[in-house]
């Protein structure tokens, strides 16, 4: 566990510096962002026809009201905690790669639920949001990336108990 | 042994409303309790004395840097206010809680309840620390001073990139999970052995 730890800090530590450099922002920030609010806005207007994206500003054309998606919003974090628990984690590189597509995936899906949440709780109440925004999703999303990397060990653990078998 | 899992993340969700707002309406309380830690920390390391005021659950440190350091020059003080919310450095505390209530079968639960509630205070008052610095770093980079008036260090947009979306952003929750793994290894393990053991 103490080695599984140290190379997991390794790793967080690696992507979390090299996340701070200006071709990774402009990546994280610039493009990824700017997808998830496309994504975000696309998937809003179909049910509801008010919303437009300006940039990375998800807004509501009849009153002005609008969330804009910032550096820290973008689900880029939690799937690098996720990411080095899956890499740090012995196992099968394929499996390993596996694991963090499907767990990458997963933590966005719930971003985008979680930045849709989040305009219409703004536009119901300024507080609603910000203790939704500040205080209780993030929780989630950490515990979303935890619960993705329990399933994934025990996928693990089948697999491996399935290769003993045959063989 | 996936109902496990299923079930330990039933049983942290339904937690999980209960210990946010008993952490939530503490607040207060919570903040008196870090203030006078902070307020320590600041003024033992700061070159000037910085008074703080509590206000609910934000802090206010009143920050006054010689203005003879500044870009304008001059006599008197350039006055700035570094506003932190302790929610948001202490916001794993409930998810902490939550996992640790959830958890089947864990021997000297409570001992370590307080054993990880005490670690997050302690990360709590560090992270509201690296905060007050990088604010003030911002401060003395907008007011055009030499950032090595503390502590000596440069300014660096990325470090305080870094510290402030590590210390403010991901790690007052990720904290929560990693004290979590820590104590509880053996439940983490078991996810992995008891599905061998079982196939």
């Amino acid at each position: 566990m103490k080695k599984y730890a140290l190379i997991y800090f390794v790793i967080l530590g690696a992507m979390f510096g090299l996340e701070t450099m200006p071709w990774a922002q402009s990546f994280t920030v610039g493009t990824w962002t700017q997808f998830l609010a496309d994504f975000s806005g696309g998937l809003m207007r179909v049910f509801d026809d008010t919303v437009v994206v300006q940039g990375s500003d998800l807004r509501n054309s009849q009153t002005g009201y609008a969330v804009s998606i910032k550096s820290g919003c973008n689900g880029v974090e939690a799937a690098m905690i996720l990411a080095a628990a899956i890499l740090a984690y012995p196992a099968p590189w394929l499996k390993k790669l596996w694991g963090m597509v499907v767990g990458v995936l997963a933590i966005q899906v719930l971003n985008v639920v979680r930045i849709i949440s989040l305009y219409y709780l703004g536009a119901w109440s300024q507080q609603a949001l910000d203790i939704a925004h500040l205080y209780v999703w993030p929780g989630l999303i950490i515990l979303d990336a935890l619960l993705i990397f329990l399933l994934w060990i025990h996928w693990l653990g089948r697999g491996q108990r399935l290769t003993g078998e045959v063989a | 042994m996936k109902s496990t899992i299923t079930r330990f993340a039933g049983f942290t969700l339904l937690w999980l409303p209960m210990t946010f707002a008993l952490w939530y309406f503490s607040a207060t309380m919570h903040a008196s309790l870090v203030s006078p830690f902070l307020q320590w920390l600041v003024n033992a390391s700061y070159p000037i004395h910085v008074p703080l005021v509590e206000k609910g659950s934000v802090l206010e440190l009143m920050l006054e840097v010689p203005a003879a350091i500044s870009r304008r020059g001059g006599p008197g003080v350039v006055r700035s206010n570094i506003t932190l919310d302790i929610l948001i450095y202490s916001c794993g505390i409930p998810l902490f809680v939550a996992l640790m209530l959830a958890t089947p079968g864990i021997l000297g639960r409570w001992r370590s309840l307080l054993v990880g509630l005490g670690c997050l205070l302690v990360y709590e008052i560090v992270a509201l620390y690296v905060s007050t610095c990088y604010n003030t770093l911002n401060m003395l980079h907008m007011i055009g001073a030499d950032t090595h008036w503390l502590f000596g260090l440069p300014w660096s947009p990325q470090l305080n990139l870094l510290a402030q979306t590590t210390f403010a952003l991901v790690f007052p929750s990720a904290i929560a999970v990693f004290l979590w793994a820590g104590l509880n290894e053996g439940f983490i393990r078991s996810q992995s052995s008891a599905s061998l053991g079982r196939a």
